[in-house]
């Protein structure tokens, strides 16, 4: 009974084990190049049309640096594409665009 | 008084209506008095402001006037396409008062109540955008409506809220924007047509503006507080009027050129709103005959930007 006991508190860390990376996930982080940033006061438009992508869940902008900043919620996706276009639509000039993956949830 | 005194009066206080008609009614952002051609700036948005005028001086028949303008413009752009193209409307609401001081004493007119309905369009036809620099150019049009007041027989063709009369716009602005600093200018001519047997001049307006974020130096994230200085040069060339139903001639009275140095703050205490102010001195009054100099002229209001 005892050795019963045993397995399965031993199949149980097991399985815990196993499943540990599942359960945790990746986050994307997009960083794009925003040139004709100069007016602080206009990025409220920049701002706004990042926030409307779909899977968009912060938005930063970084004046000095001349890039904004978008974190995606877990588990969505985010194109340079649309990225582009959101930049595009205010007003903006978008240039590089890079997208990081950052794994979360993982020891 | 005499229909034929009012009619001295009302000719030397043209231009009064005609600066009115031409206060920064499509501003798309800083700076305060002088059009931007940065069209991200501001728009789908509110701004209002408080403008106060005084002006004195002689009058034709030897009499003197002190007139006292309140002026508050309510604009409302919005953008079909963002930084691209700006439609919008706009429309000042006016309390005007007019004291004529004679031999047999003081006169006093007054009127008061919304002018005349600006819509207009900007289009940017350049735009070249590097690292925290931008350089853009507009083409600006626009179209005054009849809305206001205007053919009271027993005031001041100057003191109308509005012209009688069915207005038209253009121009063009430019603003080179390298981060801190900021370049702006436009060139904006007003075509008036006849209305209520009255013509008031046509008008140019022409300004230029320097703009410096005095702090924070270093605007690292948006959105972050910062104070902006403007110093601006705003004038307006007018044409003389023309008295349909009198003579048919031109006014003598009326029409010239004014320049105004305009130094003024502006503060932006987080994302989606700003305050503004600017004094305007003047520096050259150039005017035909005799018509009312400036003593004061200021501005004070707010921008919103709504979603």
């Amino acid at each position: 009974m005892r050795s019963i006991k045993g397995i399965f508190v031993f199949s149980l860390l097991i399985l815990a084990f196993l499943s540990y990376p599942v359960v945790g996930y990746t986050r994307e982080r997009v960083i794009v190049e925003v040139a004709g940033l100069s007016c602080p006061f206009c990025a409220f438009g920049l701002e706004k049309k990042l926030k409307q992508i779909p899977g968009a869940e912060k938005v930063t902008i970084k004046v000095s640096e001349g890039k904004a900043e978008v974190e995606v919620a877990e588990g969505k996706k985010v194109t340079k594409e649309q990225v582009s276009q959101a930049v595009k639509e205010s007003g903006f000039t978008p240039g590089k665009i890079e997208i990081q993956e950052e794994r979360e949830g993982t020891p | 008084m005499t229909l034929r005194g009012k009619r001295g009066i009302s000719l030397a206080f043209l231009l009064t209506a005609v600066v009115l008609g031409a206060t920064p009614a499509f501003a798309q952002g800083p700076p305060i008095n002088t059009e931007t051609a940065l069209l991200a700036g501001f728009t789908n948005a509110f701004r209002t402001f408080d403008q106060e005028i005084d002006r004195s001086g002689d009058l034709p028949g030897g009499m003197r006037g002190d007139l006292h303008v309140h002026a508050v413009p309510l604009m409302f752009p919005y953008a079909v396409t963002e930084g691209k193209w700006v439609v919008g409307a706009a429309v000042p609401y006016l309390d005007k008062k007019l004291d004529v001081k004679g031999p047999a004493g003081t006169t006093s007119f007054s009127e008061n109540g919304f002018g005349d309905l600006r819509l207009f369009t900007e289009y940017a036809f350049y735009i070249k955008d590097e690292k925290q620099k931008t350089t853009r150019a507009i083409v600006i049009g626009g179209i005054d409506l009849p809305t206001g007041s205007h053919g009271n027989p027993d005031l001041p063709q100057g003191l109308w809220n509005g012209s009688g009369a069915t207005n038209y716009l253009m121009g063009v602005a430019f603003s080179y924007i390298p981060a801190r600093w900021g370049f702006h200018s436009d060139l904006i001519y007003r075509i008036t047509i006849e209305g209520s047997g009255f013509e008031f001049g046509d008008t140019l307006r022409y300004d230029v503006a320097l703009g410096y974020r005095l702090w924070p130096a270093i605007y690292e994230v948006y959105p972050s507080p910062q104070i902006n200085l403007y110093f601006e040069l705003n004038g307006l060339w007018e044409q003389k009027s023309r008295d349909i139903s009198g003579d048919g001639n031109k006014v003598p009275d009326s029409g010239g050129n004014r320049l105004f140095l305009s130094p003024g703050i502006q503060y932006i205490p987080g994302r989606a709103f700003l305050i503004e102010a600017s004094v305007q001195l003047p520096l050259v009054e150039n005017l035909n005959g005799d018509q009312l100099k400036t003593d004061l002229q200021a501005n004070f209001g707010f921008r919103w930007l709504l979603f």
